[in-house]
């Protein structure tokens, strides 16, 4: 490690430090009702006092957001392939993506638990659906970034379509892929903890945030809020991990 | 066997309305090197893109080794080295050197020269581990040039592959450039706009005129082979510059 990021770290952790602390104080000086907003030190009283039963429905949770992006991901590969080498399919599909983009979840999930069936499918298809245009623009733009002297190189040697695509356009893609991956984690996060409340699941920390709320619990209710911030937190450690290690030729490594 | 080399034949060059370049002929036998030298925009480069496939002429036609120069791209019988050197950013120095190795790798001839001596050969055996980002200008152009080499083309085509470099490292890069060219026997064109790096070079010296371009003369460089930097300041050599240098102004009209 660099002896500039041992000083970064110092600092996020006094940040983080500060952000409890001062959470703490004033939920106690200013007395705020447990269900408005709960001192960590109760949260994680509250954790504590039954790990099992929160961990179950956090990996629920990171099931659906795990495998709701991965889906994502894939189709959004295909379809910005497609779009990066088709310009009037481009400007087709565009409506579709900026409609996805604008439309409020709230509105539709109902539609998608009709369609899918409850639960699981409902979850997985709201994550994957409100992920998918951040990929597909970060796949077609970064594929049309390419180098146009390397596509000529490439092209010098009759190199086939799938090598430019795979050996050329892909790897260019990379870093822009993984600007939209850190986003669309936290907004996937959102989509599955909403779905899973909201579609009529039976696990996930949404499904149990939503029981909370109608038992009025505020220490189940705000560990279960908890849970779903550590859960994006490790996802985004895992994306930087991931990220300094396919992307340490690219200049944001250095 | 007759029509061995590359043969342009009245070939000739319209964007739209815009003639870039007027009928031209040109013959570079096997294992012959010719310079392309001309006023910039005069369409050399356009030149170079058509003997290497990757453009069209609108007119007129283009042969290497009898066969059409879309053949001689898909059988890998030419080297390309572009003006900037395009190396892709997630490949190692010794992947770069490979990489018109590993496109169309089935296409490769029996016996290719060995990318790590070349890299030797141009002083970058110890950065063959490096990222492009790591190196400087004229060590990523060398790369440029052995990753042309490693694919043991019978021609190579090389467009102003010195342009971006100052000019001590120019001196440098032409004198390397010989050294390389010498031995293997490949044909040659080479697209520049410097005088020095037309004469050192060359076994003869095309010289095009302003839009559209078209061939003023040309000079042969009767200068004793293996060409070494003391050359350059040898009496012969500036006539043959002055007389390549008043052709140039010949086809500029004035």
């Amino acid at each position: 490690m660099k002896p500039g990021r041992w000083a970064a770290a110092r600092w996020s952790a006094i940040g983080a430090v500060t952000l409890i602390a001062v959470w703490e104080v004033l939920v106690r000086v200013l007395d705020v009702r447990p269900f408005v907003l709960l001192a960590p030190s109760k949260i994680l009283t509250s954790f504590v006092d039954d790990p099992g039963f929160y961990l179950s429905d956090t990996w629920v949770t990171a099931q659906h957001l795990v495998v709701g992006v991965a889906i994502s991901l894939a189709i959004s590969l295909l379809v910005g392939a497609a779009l990066a080498a088709i310009r009037p399919l481009e400007h087709a599909l565009q409506p579709f993506l900026v409609l996805i983009m604008v439309t409020p979840w709230v509105a539709y999930i109902t539609s998608i638990r009709l369609a899918t069936g409850p639960g699981t499918p409902a979850t997985l298809f709201l994550v994957a659906f409100v992920t998918t245009p951040a990929f597909v623009y970060a796949t077609v733009g970064g594929m049309r970034g390419t180098d146009p002297a390397a596509r000529e190189l490439f092209a010098s040697i009759d190199a086939s379509r799938w090598e430019v695509l795979w050996r050329l356009r892909l790897p260019a893609a990379l870093p822009s892929l993984f600007t939209a991956a850190r986003f669309n984690v936290g907004l996937g996060l959102g989509a599955a903890y909403f779905a899973e409340g909201s579609a009529g699941g039976r696990s996930g920390l949404g499904e149990s945030g939503r029981r909370a709320a109608s038992f009025s619990e505020g220490a189940w209710l705000w560990t279960t809020i908890l849970c779903a911030a550590m859960l994006g937190i490790a996802a985004q450690v895992v994306l930087v991990v991931l990220e300094r290690w396919l992307l340490r030729w690219h200049q944001s490594q250095r | 066997m007759a029509n061995q080399g590359i043969s342009v034949a009245g070939a000739s060059k319209w964007f739209g309305d815009l003639h870039a370049v007027a009928p031209f002929d040109l013959d570079v036998a096997p294992g012959e090197i010719v310079t392309l030298i001309g006023p910039s925009g005069c369409g050399k480069t356009t030149v170079l893109r058509m003997i290497a496939g990757l453009v069209e002429p609108s007119s007129g036609s283009i042969t290497i080794d009898g066969a059409p120069a879309a053949a001689a791209k898909a059988s890998k019988r030419i080297g390309w080295v572009p003006q900037a050197p395009a190396l892709l950013p997630w490949r190692t120095v010794e992947a770069n050197a490979r990489l018109l190795l590993d496109l169309n790798a089935d296409t490769n001839p029996a016996t290719t020269p060995d990318p790590l001596d070349l890299l030797d050969r141009v002083g970058l055996a110890e950065f063959r581990g490096a990222y492009p980002h790591e190196l400087s200008g004229g060590m990523q152009q060398r790369v440029g040039l052995v990753r042309a080499f490693a694919l043991g083309a019978p021609f190579l085509l090389m467009d102003e592959p010195f342009a971006a470099l100052d000019e001590i490292t120019r001196a440098d890069m032409r004198h390397l450039l010989a050294e390389l060219c010498e031995p293997i026997g490949a044909g040659v064109v080479f697209v520049t706009h410097s005088l020095a790096e037309a004469v050192y070079l060359s076994d003869r010296v095309v010289v095009l005129s302003p839009r559209p371009g078209g061939v003023v003369g040309s000079v042969d460089i009767d200068l004793p082979r293996p060409r070494r930097p003391e050359v350059e300041d040898d009496p012969a050599f500036f006539a043959l510059e002055s007389a390549v240098r008043s052709l140039l102004l010949t086809g500029a009209g004035r």
